[in-house]
């Protein structure tokens, strides 16, 4: 997912689900600053390395090919972009197998209960964060959140599933390895990452061979996932992205209820507040288009009346770096990062727990 | 990075710097040890290709094709080890795009570094330069056997260092103090 959904959907499901429209540009600032808190920043503005969210493509490509990054790699996209379904799925093959198979992110899965049980009075940053977490179960699933050819592969069995009238058709989809070119709905041209036959390649992690495929709203497609053994998977996005947003609203108004002996519960939608603008949702997540911000920030503003402001990067960097040190931590960054590395500590535990090695043991 | 790891590149790295000497020394009489450090090199390659493929990726779409790689692969080792010469331009031309690709990786993180205001940028621009100098030196002098072995050895000696200093290197603490939940 990107911009237009982990910044300004979150802004609606937020605003929907009774926050008010500070609450919300806080909320769906500390969403969308998980796509841009990599190390570089954080040393930028002497923060923890630690609490990284995300890696810069640059510091991939930098990254040593060792067990010790490998597991600091696991730890990030795990823990914020892909995070797994199940830790204890059976699986076929060795352990070695086994440990990468159990990695592939979905929703539902008892790791989502537990990082929206987190976030339960905690600061406006950290369930804004869950919430990146939460869309990307829908958006990413079927995709591991650590290097693997034998998880994360696609060959060119790859197929656009199109909407005409009451029949569906299919087209094949081209996919190219320049970063620079833009992608081509229209023509169904896209970029994803160059085959690499090394398991542990960057280029082999997350959704990468799918190129930006998953991050779009409007596409519908199947294909074979390298662990699905040549059966196919048809990847609903609209679908997906719609289910994403109805559980955000519902997560979002449990994170904000007070009952606090009543748990988290998976697989729950709150149909009562999305259903009303339900088609002017569906309009924007199926409308053809790479960037769904404007449309996303029109919806926005009408539901709350107020303007939303872009999204700026260095909005709070200024407060963070000039904060003493024993204030950092109630700053804007200093909550987000609290909130960060609070996530990526269960995530690492629950994956070492589960006799999986890939994301080290939390120290 | 583990205790094993570490050894296992003390170990790589002081031999690396042997090799680089003993080229260093005599260029005509020692290149036959590069092509035989190429055919060693590819059979590890090959055998971790089989291994690779028997654990994991027999379990993949399309997984036969790494099979299908280890095998060429393992042939194409034994051929190089069987060879008494090979164009000493083929590995120059390898060297140069090795430290040009290289240098093009620092450039591309210097500039992202400058945009984000990081201070990496000064290193990264600096390793950016070198490479691209040793990469253009290769090119330059690609038909003198004795500078093209001299740079390859230089190469050879200073990834040897690397791996030698990584080997001492303290892991960076990637963990935070992080409440349990």
């Amino acid at each position: 997912m990107q911009k237009d959904f982990h910044y300004y959907a979150t802004y609606c499901a937020a605003y929907l689900a009774g926050y008010s429209h500070e609450e919300s540009l806080d909320i769906c600032y500390s969403a969308q600053f998980v796509d841009h808190c990599s190390k570089t920043l954080l040393q930028k503005i002497k923060g923890p390395s630690a609490a990284a969210t995300t890696q810069l493509q640059l510091e991939l490509m930098e990254m040593r090919p060792d067990a010790l990054s490998l597991q600091d790699t696991t730890r990030i996209w795990s823990a914020f972009h892909f995070l797994p379904e199940d830790l204890y799925a059976p699986s076929k093959g060795g352990k070695r197998y086994r440990s990468k198979y159990r990695l592939i992110c979905g929703p539902n899965g008892k790791l989502l209960a537990r990082t929206v049980g987190i976030a339960k009075g905690k600061s406006l940053q950290a369930i804004g964060l869950v919430m990146h977490v939460l869309a990307d179960t829908w958006a990413h699933r079927y995709f591991a959140g650590t290097p693997s050819l034998v998880i994360n592969n696609t060959n060119y069995y790859f197929y656009e599933i199109l909407e005409n009238g009451d029949s569906e058709t299919e087209r094949h989809i081209t996919f190219r390895h320049n970063p620079g070119l833009p992608d081509d709905p229209e023509e169904g041209k896209y970029t994803n990452s160059v085959h690499q036959s090394n398991e542990n390649n960057v280029m082999n992690l997350g959704h990468g061979r799918a190129g930006h495929l998953p991050d779009y709203s409007f596409i519908k497609y199947k294909y074979l996932p390298a662990w699905g053994g040549y059966e196919e998977i048809i990847k609903d996005n609209p679908s997906d992205y719609m289910h994403a947003f109805a559980q955000m609203v519902y997560a979002l108004r449990w994170l904000r209820s007070d009952a606090q002996a009543e748990e988290f519960r998976v697989d729950v939608y709150d149909s009562k507040r999305v259903v009303p603008h339900i088609e002017e949702i569906r309009r924007i997540l199926k409308r053809r288009q790479t960037d769904a911000s404007e449309d996303w920030k029109a919806f926005a503003e009408k539901l709350s009346g107020k303007t939303i402001e872009d999204f700026d990067l260095a909005k709070y960097q200024e407060e963070y770096k000039s904060a003493p040190k024993d204030g950092k931590d109630s700053t804007f960054i200093g909550r987000f990062i609290t909130a960060a590395l609070i996530q990526k500590r269960m995530v690492t535990e629950e994956i070492s727990a589960a006799g999986i090695k890939l994301a080290g043991k939390w120290r | 990075m583990t205790k094993t790891r570490r050894i296992v590149n003390i170990v790589t790295g002081l031999f690396m710097i042997l090799v680089a000497f003993l080229l260093a020394v005599d260029a005509n009489q020692t290149y036959p040890a590069v092509i035989f450090i190429f055919g060693i090199t590819m059979l590890i390659a090959s055998i971790r290709s089989l291994v690779y493929y028997i654990s994991m990726a027999r379990h993949m779409v399309g997984g036969r094709t790494i099979l299908y790689r280890a095998i060429i692969m393992l042939d194409l080792s034994l051929f190089t080890l069987s060879l008494t010469d090979v164009p000493l331009y083929c590995i120059v031309l390898y060297l140069a795009g090795i430290h040009i690709f290289a240098a093009f990786v620092d450039i591309m993180r210097c500039i992202e570094s400058m945009r984000l205001r990081a201070p990496s940028w000064r290193m990264s621009l600096i390793s950016g330069v070198v490479n691209l100098f040793l990469g253009v030196l290769c090119i330059v002098f690609i038909e003198n056997v004795t500078v093209a072995v001299g740079i390859y050895s230089l190469g050879l000696a200073y990834s040897g260092m690397i791996r030698i200093i990584q080997a001492f290197r303290k892991n960076k603490t990637l963990y935070g103090n992080a409440p349990a939940v």
